[in-house]
């Protein structure tokens, strides 16, 4: 069964409309990563997701649950982007609301506040008001209340913005273990190396409408013409930008100090056009390199493109 | 699940959310001003100087302790959660939004007993007695339910600024606590 399936989901406020007919469906045990430019709708999506606003239109389930349902929100974990804890509460008292709210008896809830808490780092602190916490503290702890009724289905929206860096590791260290038991995560992030480093697969949302769903890996490729090759040469004069702009496929050549980078669709035929050049006219050839687009550029083309056409 | 089940379910979860009230909000200092010294200082300015007797006294003071403590601090309590961020993870919660009311009703409610105990007791330490016990047990729940439950109606309006809602508030309860005789210690 599908964690999580998504079909025709839409959200309006006013003229706006947030989210547009998205589809899509997240599989058990998937790390699933949901990119966008701001204001693009993934925190609508999110929201509708974990029940706190409904849909205009189109369907959400949970687990085979409508969204939003009570069994629905028993079985998943929110991190929601704007929330805090209760700052007049201590973390502990936090952590044992939220386990009442999700009906955790109090004997599991305690032995897994200690463990969630100790995991986190905030064992010691437990009992201080959560206004004496920093924003990474804070952030932990809101982690660990979402993780006390161990849910099935975790929802992250943005759980590293803005954090310390040893806050953020912490936090992916523990979105992998999480990975590694099953857990099915649902992670919106900007960040394009989290979601490179964590996602099985991607979803990239702009103006409310989703423009690609794969993996990492295969979204990078999919950015057809960001694939180049990075050439030098021994001879500092055989690095002709205007000549090798003539090489077969090369849609655009760029000098980068002793090298010249080439875009092309086909870096395999440009490689052997670059030898034969190499060949032909006496240069030796000290660096060849193929370079694949980033996620980051990726995610640019394809929201550029989105823009543009839209 | 069964619809009984359903329902002790979602009782126990309002009792977690009035217990966290009660904890967060209902120690504040200005709970305390406007909660229970307000309604003495307000009788008091309608009580000196006049020839009362006290079984006419205690009940009026007991009305508008019990009808300002109980309306004191539920109405913020959306608006103040919506501002501090922690309503959204509420919402999130498998706790329907009547059980989520029903806690903060509670927690006004349980609030405003409890401070009642202090005209109660001031009545029977000079000599009022009470003649039903039970009708005046029933009286004093049933009206603290009621003002708690006012006092919820108030933060209807969706903003995240208690002022807001603070104004609305004011607006209903000064009049409804001067002009009605029911509460009016002279009245």
């Amino acid at each position: 069964m599908e964690a999580i399936a998504v079909q025709g989901l839409t959200k309006r406020y006013g003229e706006v409309v947030a989210v547009d007919r998205i589809s899509f469906s997240v599989g058990e045990g998937e790390l699933f990563g949901f990119l966008g430019p701001n204001g693009a709708g993934k925190t609508t999506t999110v929201r509708i997701l974990t029940g706190i606003i409904r849909p205009d239109g189109g369907l959400a389930r949970i687990k085979g649950f409508p969204a939003g349902s009570l069994k629905a929100k028993q079985l998943a974990g929110v991190v929601p982007e704007m929330a805090n804890p209760y700052n007049d509460l201590s973390g502990w008292e936090n952590l044992m609301l939220m386990a009442s709210l999700y009906g955790v008896p109090r004997r599991a809830a305690s032995a897994r506040g200690e463990r969630l808490l100790g995991d986190l780092g905030l064992l010691e602190r437990k009992a201080s008001p959560v206004r004496t916490y920093s924003k990474g503290m804070k952030q932990r702890l809101i982690l660990a209340m979402a993780l006390v009724s161990e849910p099935e289905v975790l929802f992250l929206d943005e759980p590293t913005s803005g954090l310390d860096v040893q806050s953020a590791r912490l936090i992916r260290e523990l979105l992998r273990g999480l990975k590694a038991q099953g857990k099915t995560i649902f992670l919106t992030t900007h960040d394009m190396d989290e979601a490179n480093q964590l996602c099985d697969r991607v979803a990239i949302i702009n103006k409310g409408r989703l423009v690609a769903i794969d993996p990492p890996a295969k979204l990078r490729l999919a950015a057809s013409g960001l694939q180049s090759v990075e050439v030098s040469f021994a001879q500092a004069d055989g690095l002709n930008p205007a000549e090798l702009a003539r090489l077969p496929g090369v849609s655009e050549v760029e000098r980068v100090g002793d090298k010249c980078r080439l875009y092309t669709d086909d870096p395999g035929e440009l490689v052997v056009a670059l030898v034969n050049y190499a060949c032909s006219a006496g240069l030796k050839i000290v660096l060849l390199n193929t370079l694949a687009p980033s996620l980051e550029e990726a995610f640019l083309a394809l929201t550029e493109k989105e823009g543009s056409d839209g | 699940m069964a619809e009984p089940a359903l329902i002790w379910q979602q009782f126990r979860r309002a009792l977690a959310i009035a217990k966290k009230d009660i904890r967060i909000y209902y120690s504040k200092g200005p709970v305390v001003v406007f909660g229970v010294l307000f309604p003495i200082f307000l009788f008091l300015a309608f009580s000196i100087g006049r020839q009362m007797p006290l079984d006419s006294m205690i009940p009026g003071l007991l009305g508008m302790i019990l009808f300002f403590t109980a309306t004191a601090v539920s109405p913020i309590v959306v608006p103040w959660e919506t501002q501090a961020r922690t309503l959204e993870r509420l919402m999130a919660c498998p706790v329907r939004l009547e059980a989520i009311i029903f806690g903060d009703v509670l927690a006004s409610f349980a609030f405003g007993l409890a401070i009642s105990v202090v005209p109660i007791a001031i009545g029977l330490a000079l000599g009022v007695k009470v003649s039903c016990g039970a009708a005046f047990a029933l009286a004093v729940v049933l009206a603290g339910l009621c003002f708690a439950s006012l006092g919820n109606v108030f933060s209807i309006p969706p903003t995240n600024l208690p002022a807001t809602v603070n104004m609305i508030a004011a607006a209903v309860r000064f009049p409804v606590g001067l002009h009605q005789r029911g509460l009016h210690p002279s009245g």
